[in-house]
Formats: C-alpha cells, structure tokens, sequence
C-alpha cells in the first residue's frame, strides 16, 4: 500500500503507538476494501437542498477580552502564550 | 540580472476587503485595538461555533473580480484548507478550492512605451488568520484580525521582472482602493504578496523549478526580493547545482531571501468542501447591478480630464486618490465655467484628499471655482475660502463678502491708494519714469500687499499708469 | 429504578400550574433520583445543583405572580456534554476539554433556558459523540438503568439512562449516526432524530457537520413533540439551519395512522435478531390493525451505508477536531519545548484511542490518493441515498424498521466487530440522508425494550409523531 502511517500521524498532528500503528493498518486495509465494495453511484456529490445563506454585514458585540481568554493555559498582555517556534515551519 | 536567464514570475495577492464585520462572524474587522478584544466563539474556533458568511464579502470579492474583467461563478462554494499553524485556531482556513469566485481575467499595466496585459487566473474569498508576536520569552496570539475576509488575486506566470510587478501592484491597488473594495493599506497588512519565481535559459519554454516567497508587504520588498531571488538561482544554475520547489521567507533587513521548507503539494492541505456552509448562489442580476455600482476607473478618469481640461498630470493623480474625491471633483466641475481653476485649488493638499472626504457640497465647490475664474476673488482668498469651507459648507460668495475677501474695484479708493504708493515708494516712480518698466510691477505689488492681495490687478496697473505719466 | 417514569412534560405542567407541586420540589425530586442512580449508572459528568434550584425557584416565583409560561418551565432536563453551556463544564467525555467552561450557550440549550425549562447537568456520552455504548468516555462508560450489567448504547447512552432512570424528565443528545435512537431503544426511552436543520448545531460541539443533529430523548412521544416546538426553528448563526417554519407538532398527535402509508424495510428483517425481528412483525400488523397499510420494501444500497457513514464521518471529523491544539482552551501540554511539540502532546495526550484512530481515518480517506475513491464517493453516495429514500417516501408516508438489531447488550460481552459495527446499520440511513427519525419502544425481547424506528419525509415530524404515538398507544 503506498501510504505512511507515519506522514497521515504528522498531518494528524498526533503520536502513536507501535501498537496502534498495527492497528491503523489494519483499519486503513479495512476502509479501501469497505470504500471498494461501495456501488458506484452515478450523480453528483452536492446536495440540492441546500439553500444559500449569508448574513448581513452588521457588527454585533463580540466576547470580552477575558471571556475569550478564560479557558486559556497561559496568558501574557491579553493574549495567548504559547511556546517558540523552533524550526521554521511557516504560514501556508 | 544574468543576461542568459529569463525571470520568469507569478503572484498571488491578498487583499482584505472593506466590511465592517469578519468573513464568518459578526466581530468588527476594524484595525488596531486591545488584542482579542474582537473575537469570538466563531472566530477563535471554539468547539460548537459556527461560520455564516457575510454578505458584503462576497459582493466585494465580485467587485474586485468585476474590476479585473473576470468570469464570476453563478455558483461556487468555500473549501477548508486543513494545515496546523498557532494563528489559525481552527487548524483549517477557510477558503475556495475548485469553485473559486471569480476566474479569468486580466489588468493592463504600464509597461515601456505602451502597456502589458497581466493574465488574471483566479479570485477567490477566504479569511484571514491572526497574529503572532514573538517576544523573549514565547510567543503572543492575538486574533483580532483572525477572520478578516480577504481575497486572494492569483496571477498567470506572466511578469518578466520587478518593474512590472510594482507596476501591476501599483495599478491594482488604485483601482481597488478606489472602488472601494479594500484601503490597501500596505502598512496594516491589508495588502500583501507572494511571489512565486523560477528563471529559464532564454529561449526555453519549459518553466524552471519555482521558490515561492511569502508575505512580502511592500512594493519596494517586493522588487528586491524578486532581484535577490532571481539572481540567487541563477547563480545556483550558473554554479552547476539543482532547484527544487520550496517556500522561502524575505529577511526585510538585509534584503535577501531564506528558505522555510520544501514546498507542500495542494495535497497536503486537504482541501474538502466546507460542510458548515451552504454553497454561494448568485443571480447574473445581482452580478449585473455589482458591476453597474462600480466606478470608472481612475486612469480612464485621468485621462480624459487631461484632455478636456488640459490638467497637469499630478493634478489629476492628486483627485483621483480617492473615489469620493474624485466624484465630488467631477460633479462640482460640471457645474462651473473653471473646472481647471476648482482642479488646481482642490489639488493643492494631496495628502488631505487622501484621508479626508471633501466636505464642502458640489454647489459650493463651483461657486467658489466661479469666485476665482471670473477673477472676482484672487488665488490666496480662493484658499482662504476653501480652508473655511472645509470646516463650514456655506456659500462661498457671502462669506468672501462677509470675510471682505472680495477684489476692491472701487476706482476712487484705488486712486487714493495709488497716490500713497508713489508718494511713499518715490524711488520707484523715478525708475519707471527714467525707463525701467518693471518698477510698475513693484508698485502694483505695493498695492497689493497694501490690500492683503485685494486690489483688482488691472485696475490698480491702469491707475498707476494714468498717476505716474500725468505726476 | 423506574420510578418516576410516569412523570412526562404534560403532567408535570398541570401539576405546577394547578399548584400541586412546584418547580423547586421537582428538582429536588430528580436531584434526589441522581443522587440515588449514580453511583451505579453515571449518567451525569456534571451536576448542576445550585444552579438547577435557583433557576426553579425563579419559575415558582414567576409561576406564583400568574405569569403565562412556556409548557416546558420549571421542568427539570438535562444535556448531552457535547452542547455547549455557558459557564457551565462542557466536557465531550474527553480529557481534552475536562475543565473546558464554554463562555456561550449553544441555540438549543438558550431557548430551553428560554422556555423555563430546568438544567439538572450535562450528560456522559461516548468521547466526542465516537461509539454506541457510552464506553469511549474518558470518565468512565454509563450502565442501562434497565440492567446495570447492560450497556445503554451511544453515543448518547447518558442522555438516554437518564431519562429512563427517572433522573430527568427528558434530555438533549446528538445524532450523528444513530447516537440519539439507538441509545434510546437501548433503554427503552423516546429518541428523535429531527429532519437535518431543524435544530440550530450552533454551540453544539461539531463531529461531522454535514451528519450531525441535536435530538431529543423523552418518555413518551408527546413529550417529544413539546420538546421539539421548544428548541426548534432557524438560527442565524447557523447556516445550515431551516427556514422552514416550526409546526404545532402537539396538536392532532393523537388522530392515529388510519389512511397512512408505511414500508417495511425488507433487509432490516434479515438483519434483526430473532426477538427484534418478531416484534417489528408484530409493529408492522399493529399498524395494519389501525388502519395503515404496510407493504415491504427494499433498500438494497442499505449496506453500503455503513462503509459511507464511516468515511465521510471520520473526514469531517479530523477536521473538526483539528482546532483542539491545546494553545486557546482544552488539555495543553504545558510541558512542551516548543509549539509544534505542544500541538502534537496537547492532541496525543487529550484525546482517547477511538478518537484518536477515527482523526487518523479521516486524515487518510482526505489524502489525494484516498479523497476519489473513498471520500467523493462517499459523498455521491450519499446523494444517491437522499434521492432514492426522497423517491421512497413519495410514496409512503414513513419507513418503518427497528433501531437496533438486538436489544441492550451486556458491557463485558467481547462483541464480535462486525456486529457492534453492524449495529448501526438501521439508523445510519436516516443520518446520511437528513431525514427525521424517530424511535418508540415497542414490545420486548428477553426481557429487554426494542425499539422501532420511523424514519419520514424531510420537515415530516408532526406526520412521525402521530404515528409513533400510534404504536406507542397500542403499546403491548
Ligand atoms: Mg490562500
Ligand atoms: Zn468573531
């Protein structure tokens, strides 16, 4: 299978287990085989019910400075901490 | 720049738009406040919140597309573009992948003698994300500006080297700050760049492997990352070594470019329809009546005052800075015999017209064009008055009469004060007298000055004439 | 511990309005059946004592000055863990979000604040709504009140055991595939799915966006009906969320079936167990009984539901639950060097297994290679399934065929995958195809509650509940 469980944990952003690596695999094998047994269905993906929807561009009053921060680890100035960056992966 | 190689350049250009509101909540998108104090369960991606996206952002996106003559889709719908980054709290942005807004346009930039047509590939609408302040000890998150609409201009590989670049940068943010779709304000990150680059042996066809340098936030840093960047390849060819894809950054300082990282396939983001929205439908009306709202664009303005008015080139860029600026220009200047003179009187305070709407009514501003055409009141007073304006619109031909700006015409008052003149100014009279014609303009400048520049000119000269040959 | 189970939204309303009791004992009355329950079902993550018995003792106050209140006032109700609740602990079951307190409520928990209707706590429930029996909690899994030694399905099984064990008097719980009726059947409660965007999702905490519905769980289906008037109807903040107006869902519930169209779902037979399978017969005569008229129907892509459900599922999830990264709010790993370290740790560290593993599946089915052949297809699919039950139900007025396969399972069984993955196979359809569906106990096998489900057209429910309420007249 030309897939890396390792790289889809990185996009993931998550660490695993050699045990749980085992069992990905197994389950990535399950989902192309469920996903092959799928009929094929013709038509398109979009559903028709869908109506537009888009709001006016009126402000409403947002949450305070400490609503929004209140669950927050670490705070500094009003803002949210986090640690350095180390490397450099920028912004897309 | 190496002869041998051609520089080859795309652009990708984000520009936030003009609301009032951010793409999907309704926090204000105004600039510069507290940090997170304009946020959110929606725009910090708290668990539950939702995006509604606003109205006005799309009708702006359009425009800007309209603006660039392209294709608007009837019909598209906003993508999640799926990639970890601190300043992007849903760890997805929100944006268009396959059914972008706008496709297919192009804009026409000065170039050489003649002009160059830029090919426009696409326009799409998605949001902003917040920012980041790195500081000693960690790092600062303030999402203020987290989901700011944007657009996002996407150029075909057709710039050939930084003159042009700032050229189309330049051409594109008149036309879209003057319709209004977004300030542009290149200092607040409002408008901003990527430049994707590669070079080719001249005569190649085949384009070269291509560094795509980010967030470039001037035009000047535009240019000189686009000199460095092309002359570093080049050097890497030239020393017989590889370019691979990659992302680079632009170090403002020293003027050169870095790399961040190998860059991404599109793949890599996996991009899915957004499943929180439903798709954007638009009428070929609604688009019909967008573009009918939009202005004439500036260049096309300038020009054909030029012609009809015969106005100096900085006049006219200095009235076309804004598009109330210019509206209200236009409309005064139908409504006078001296639209020149209402040009050259309006132009004088560029930088005013630029972060001020004229406040002085259509009706006013050609009065007081009248005023100074018809000579009934002179260029210092003509300023006065618009200064005055400025702060109170009022009719400007009571207030020179209120205020005393008017010309004093009154022939026996003149003759009284050309009298004084000669009196006083003797050694003036006796030059004119001996031959040195130029002593009368002195003396019709005394008797300006003796009138703070009321007195009629013609008047005063043809006084002192009579005066000086009957003495 | 079914005591209480007479106690429904209409009785309880007369009650306080003919001054028999008051909103204050009524809490107090559930807060005591919580007290004696827990320890053995763990239906609740929090309980909101303090605030419950102000909030009661404002509808008394407002009760006593002759105010005209909503039907739903000074009833004491609960809510699944994943809808948010302002300053009150909104946990998901997961680590992640265990001291999470949500500064906003979500539209369904602010118009039953509205209605007057009394917060007893947040409900347990599979980790972020991923399981269907209440086990992936990271607080521990919940037990049927039926039989402790039983699950009570999921991922709503606390919104369901609750109910049913007389703590509340009815609950809040999501449906994403099944998490609300299946629960329900479980434990012999009411469960409603309502049609996709009849309910605001804004605050509730997403799994798969496109999938997911608030949905309720009450005694009977009446109580349904009043439950679903109160916290139905557009929201602005919603996008998805209907303009279609809000029924009077109660009046005329009881006029019968006599004239309708049922279809028994041919392959829901060959599915159910033996029990489950006599007792949606004995559904299908009752109807008949009654004056509808029952044919049996096949829906042969019924099975590549499953496989379809899973997929888009899990894609939407991964990346809805991508923003937990432990920088704003949630479990953060304070430890990390720096903040790529402090992403992955926060995430690695917060989440459990399964959620862990259907974040990986979705990231996989996302991936170029993977997006045509499993998630586009998934989505046609899906498509394919609106269109083909849309052409069903023009004929008839609802699908009929049970909840579950079997009744309530024991917790230690070691279940066969298959089959716990086979026993969302009945409620999966509705879910992909924003249907409403709603499941009303009906008969018993082994001594256990089954469930059948109605599954209507879109915006059909006040059509659902007259007949639900049918079968759950006829009741055996
Ligand atoms: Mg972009
Ligand atoms: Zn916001």
């Amino acid at each position: 299978m030309d897939f890396s469980i390792t790289e889809i944990a990185n996009l993931a952003n998550l660490r695993l287990t050699a045990e749980e690596t085992e069992e990905l695999r197994a389950d990535f094998e399950e989902i192309l085989q469920f996903a092959a047994q799928m009929q094929e269905p013709e038509g398109t993906a979009h559903d028709p019910e869908d109506l537009p929807f888009l709001r006016e561009d009126v402000p409403s009053p947002s949450l305070t400075q400490e609503e929004t921060l209140q669950n927050a680890p670490a705070v500094r100035d009003g803002c949210f901490v986090l640690p350095r960056a180390i490397g450099g992966k920028a912004h897309a | 720049m190496n002869t041998r190689y051609e520089t080859v350049i795309g652009l990708e250009t984000h520009i936030e738009l003009k609301t009032e509101t951010k793409a999907f909540c309704s926090c204000s998108a105004v600039y510069g406040d507290e940090p997170n104090t304009h946020c959110c369960p929606v725009c910090t991606g708290m668990p539950g919140a939702l995006p509604v996206l606003n109205a006005k952002a799309v009708e702006l996106a359009v425009k800007a597309g309209l603006l660039l003559h392209c294709r608007v889709s009837l019909w598209s719908k906003m993508d999640r573009k799926n990639y970890y980054y601190p300043d992007l709290p849903k760890a997805y942005q929100i944006s268009q992948y396959d059914r972008p807004l706008c496709t297919g346009g192009w804009l026409d930039i000065p170039s050489g003698e003649g002009t160059k047509r830029i090919r426009i590939e696409r326009i799409h609408l998605e949001e902003d994300a917040g920012k980041l302040l790195h500081t000693e000890n960690g790092t600062l998150l303030d999402l203020n500006r987290c989901g700011v609409p944007l657009i996002e201009i996407v150029t075909m590989p057709d710039f050939r080297g930084p003159e042009e670049v700032t050229a189309y940068l330049r051409e594109l943010r008149e036309r879209i700050r003057f319709a209004g779709i977004s300030d542009c304000r290149m200092n607040e990150g409002s408008l901003r760049c990527d430049v994707n680059l590669s070079i080719r042996p001249v005569g190649e066809k085949h384009l070269g492997e291509r560094a795509e340098i980010k967030n470039l936030n001037s035009f000047q840093f535009a240019a000189k990352a686009i000199a460095y960047e092309a002359e570093r390849q080049a050097a890497v060819l030239d020393a017989g070594g590889v370019l691979f894809p990659e992302t680079r950054g632009f170090n403002e300082s020293t003027g050169t470019t870095f790399s961040m990282r190998r860059k991404e396939s599109q793949s890599d983001y996996h991009f899915f329809p957004e499943p929180d929205l439903p798709p954007i439908v638009l009428t070929q009306e609604t688009v019909e009546r967008w573009k009918s709202e939009l202005p004439e664009p500036p260049s096309s303005r300038r020009e054909r005052w030029q012609e009809r008015w015969s106005l100096a080139r900085e006049t006219a860029e200095a009235l076309t800075v804004s598009r109330e600026a210019a509206d209200s220009f236009e409309r005064a200047a139908g409504m006078t015999r001296y639209p020149k003179q209402l040009a050259v009187l309006l132009a004088a305070d560029p930088a005013r017209l630029e972060t001020e709407r004229i406040p002085v009514s259509d009706k006013h501003l050609a009065a007081l064009a009248d005023l100074l055409g018809s000579g009934a009141v002179g260029n210092a007073a003509a300023k006065e008055l618009l200064e005055r304006l400025w702060q109170e619109d009022a009719d400007p031909v009571e207030m020179a009469e209120r205020l005393g700006l008017g010309k004093i015409t009154d022939r026996a008052a003149l003759e009284e004060l050309a009298r004084e003149v000669i009196g006083s100014c003797a050694r003036m009279a006796q030059d004119y007298r001996a031959g040195k014609t130029a002593a009368l303009q002195a003396l019709i400048g005394q008797m300006m000055r003796r009138t703070q520049g009321r007195a009629d000119p013609e008047l005063s000269r043809e006084i002192l004439l009579n005066l000086l040959k009957s003495q | 511990m079914r005591n209480g189970e007479k106690w429904t939204v209409q009785t309880l309303a007369r009650a306080l309005r003919g001054g028999k009791c008051s909103a204050r004992e009524l809490t107090l009355a559930c807060l005591k059946r919580i007290e004696a329950c827990e320890p053995e079902v763990h239906a609740f993550l929090t309980v909101t004592r303090e605030k419950a018995l102000t909030a009661a003792d404002r509808i008394d106050a407002r009760l006593a000055a002759g105010e005209e209140l909503p039907l739903l006032a000074g009833i004491p109700m609960a809510i699944k863990d994943n809808i948010c609740t302002k300053g009150v602990r909104t946990t998901c079951a997961s680590r992640m979000l265990e001291n999470f307190i949500p500064p906003y409520d979500a539209d369904a928990a602010e118009r039953l604040h509205q209605a007057g209707a009394v917060l007893l706590g947040k409900l347990n429930m599979d980790e972020f709504a991923m399981g269907s029996d209440t086990g992936t909690s990271a607080f521990g899994p919940t037990a049927n009140p039926l039989d402790v030694s039983r699950v009570p399905g999921g991922s709503s099984g606390g919104s369901a055991a609750a109910v049913a064990a007389g703590e509340a008097v009815f609950a809040l719980g999501s449906d994403t595939g099944g998490s609300v009726r299946q629960p329900a059947a479980l434990c012999g409660v009411v469960g409603l799915r309502p049609t996709y965007g009849r309910i605001s999702r804004y605050g509730l905490t997403g799994f798969a966006p496109s999938l997911d519905q608030i949905g309720l769980v009450t005694r009977d289906v009446p109580d349904c009906a009043a439950v679903l008037a109160a916290v139905a109807g557009f929201d602005p903040r919603d996008a998805t969320s209907s303009r279609v107006p809000v029924d009077d869902y109660l009046t005329g519930i009881g006029e019968g079936v006599r004239g309708m169209r049922a279809a028994l779902v041919r392959e829901s037979l060959e599915e159910s167990s033996p029990g489950v399978r006599r007792e949606l017969l004995r559904a299908a005569a009752r109807l008949e009984t009654l004056g509808a008229r029952v044919d049996e129907l096949s829906l042969p892509f019924l099975r590549d539901m499953l496989p379809a459900y899973h997929i888009l599922s899990s894609a939407e999830a991964s990346s809805n639950l991508a923003r937990f990264d432990g920088i704003r709010y949630g479990f953060s790993a304070t430890d990390a060097a720096d903040w790529q370290e402090r992403i992955r740790e926060s995430r690695s560290r917060g989440f459990g297994r399964e959620v862990k593993r259907r974040i990986l599946l979705g990231t996989f089915v996302l991936t170029k290679e993977q997006y045509g052949p499993c998630y586009e297809k998934a989505r046609r699919l899906k498509g394919k399934t609106l269109a083909s039950l849309r052409t069903a139900l023009s004929y008839y007025d609802f699908l009929l065929l049970p909840t579950s396969p079997e009744v309530a399972w024991k917790r230690e069984e070691k279940r066969d995958p298959v089959a716990m993955y086979r026993s969302d196979l009945f409620v999966v359809p509705a879910s992909i195809a924003g249907l409403p569906a709603l499941s009303v106990p009906f008969g018993m096998d082994q001594g256990l509650p089954v469930g059948m489900q109605l599954v209507g057209r879109a915006f059909g429910e006040k059509e659902l509940f007259r007949a639900a309420h049918a079968l759950e007249e006829g009741k055996a």
